[in-house]
């Protein structure tokens, strides 16, 4: 889920790369070194996943994993996130570098979102089955949102865009249920092999 | 999977210097990204298809790059050309095909693929390290740079760990990745391997600072600008100066 290179304005470009900066530097300013390969195993899967191909009716969406990385990070996984993006556009060309900082802002905001209605909704519920609910539902919501965002700018970038932008979002709905299920079932299982893996890092 | 096998070519583009590269060729990026005149976008874009030919990049493997593009622009032109625009070029029934569409769609097609010629460029002629260690000379956060070079390191691991999982899962019988009633086979899969990963990336930063790492890593290239280098850069310089100014003009 990405938006190409050649659609956005060169100014909205700029500021995406303005705002991705300010947030990995102020992220990193807070991370201990420590954490660094921890993030780097999760800006790995970030990356892998976007390989991994599902298949629904006669099209087919790849996996972002924005939920499960957001959830096992915590407020680090735009660090992961964003390096995940780098080595998509240079090794697979999927988003672009000229859209890198647009498209690290959207999934950065997005994911900081999935952490805070992960968080508050794991605050009320207890159980194990509930956890997974809340992260699939926190994970769709999240993808909804970075939707919205890139409907938003392309729009906004170029309204002759705007028709293609909707119907690129209804293609992409699709992917927010997948993601949602896979974050559930991953949640699920990591809370029952090696829960202390979701306390962020 | 190989995914760098591009930087073993030797190739002028191979040897210039990656401080120079990278500035210049990210310059020639945003000076692409900002061009709004046909003819100019097809210039940018033969100059781009010269640095290929430059670079000796086979042609097969530029054109498998291009495909997840070609993929987009597939649906994005004729969504335009039948959506956008007043001046009508051509009908067929209800379908009517527009100018502006036909031509914002053209614009498009150029610019991202002068673009993505270009980021392939700078990926297929530089190793990682070196261009994370050119990345650094422009004030990229240490921490950052770190972060690069150990995710880049656990790709490579990742992938070779999903080719080891898949097999075994298939040896099992399981049908990789087909339709939505797998999820929850392909998720346990994923976890594993995360789980592993995780763990072991424990293990690894414990092992490296044992060997004594202190947050950065050696410096593997030692850069020297030539006089070919400010050459080569010249050459990008007078491309974009001279779009620059058309645009403005």
């Amino acid at each position: 889920m990405h938006i190409s290179d050649g659609i956005l304005d060169p100014k909205i470009c700029l500021g995406g790369y303005v705002v991705a900066s300010g947030l990995c530097a102020a992220l990193l300013a807070k991370t201990d070194q420590r954490s660094i390969p921890r993030i780097a195993v999760m800006g790995a899967a970030f990356f892998v996943a976007s390989l991994i191909h599902f298949r629904i009716g006669f099209s087919s969406v790849h996996l972002t994993l924005l939920g499960l990385v957001s959830i096992v990070l915590g407020i680090r996984a735009p660090l992961a996130i964003t390096v995940g993006l780098f080595f998509q556009a240079l090794l697979f060309q999927h988003g672009g570098l000229s859209t890198l900082g647009v498209n690290a802002s959207l999934l950065s905001i997005s994911s900081l979102l999935i952490v805070v209605i992960y968080r508050l909704g794991t605050k009320m519920i207890k159980n194990k089955i509930g956890h997974a609910l809340v992260a699939g539902v926190s994970a769709s919501l999240g993808l909804v949102i970075a939707l919205a965002g890139i409907v938003l700018l392309i729009s906004f970038s170029e309204e002759a865009f705007a028709g293609f932008a909707y119907i690129f979002s209804f293609a992409n709905g699709g992917l927010a249920i997948v993601e949602g299920i896979i974050t559930a079932i991953a949640v699920f299982y990591i809370l029952r092999i090696k829960p202390a893996m979701l306390k962020g890092v | 999977m190989q995914l760098d096998y591009l930087t073993a070519i030797h190739s002028p583009m191979h040897t210039w210097d990656a401080r120079w590269k990278l500035a210049f060729v990210g310059m020639l990026i945003f000076v692409v990204a900002s061009a709004r005149e046909y003819t100019n976008l097809i210039v940018l874009y033969l100059f781009a298809l010269g640095l290929i030919v430059y670079s000796k990049i086979p042609l097969s493997s530029y054109l498998k790059s291009l495909k997840p593009l070609f993929l987009i622009l597939i649906m994005m032109i004729p969504l335009l050309s039948l959506t956008s625009g007043g001046t009508i070029l051509t009908q067929w029934g209800f379908l009517t095909i527009y100018k502006e569409g036909l031509h914002l769609s053209g614009m498009v097609t150029l610019r991202a693929c002068t673009i993505i010629s270009l980021s392939i460029i700078i990926f297929s002629s530089t190793k990682l390290p070196v261009l994370v260690q050119a990345l650094s000379y422009f004030r990229i956060p240490k921490g950052l740079c770190f972060l690069l070079i150990v995710t880049y390191r656990y790709i490579f691991l990742y992938l070779d760990k999903v080719d080891k999982l898949i097999t075994a899962a298939k040896l099992r019988g399981y049908t990789v990745i087909k339709g939505i009633r797998h999820i929850k086979n392909t998720t346990a899969i994923l976890v594993t391997l995360l789980v592993r990963s995780y763990d072991q990336s424990e293990r690894i930063y414990q092992a490296m600072q044992l060997r004594g790492f202190t947050g950065s890593f050696p410096v593997t290239q030692h850069f020297k600008t030539t006089w070919q280098d400010i050459a080569k850069a010249g050459i990008i310089f007078a491309c974009l100066v001279s779009i620059l100014s058309l645009e403005i003009l």
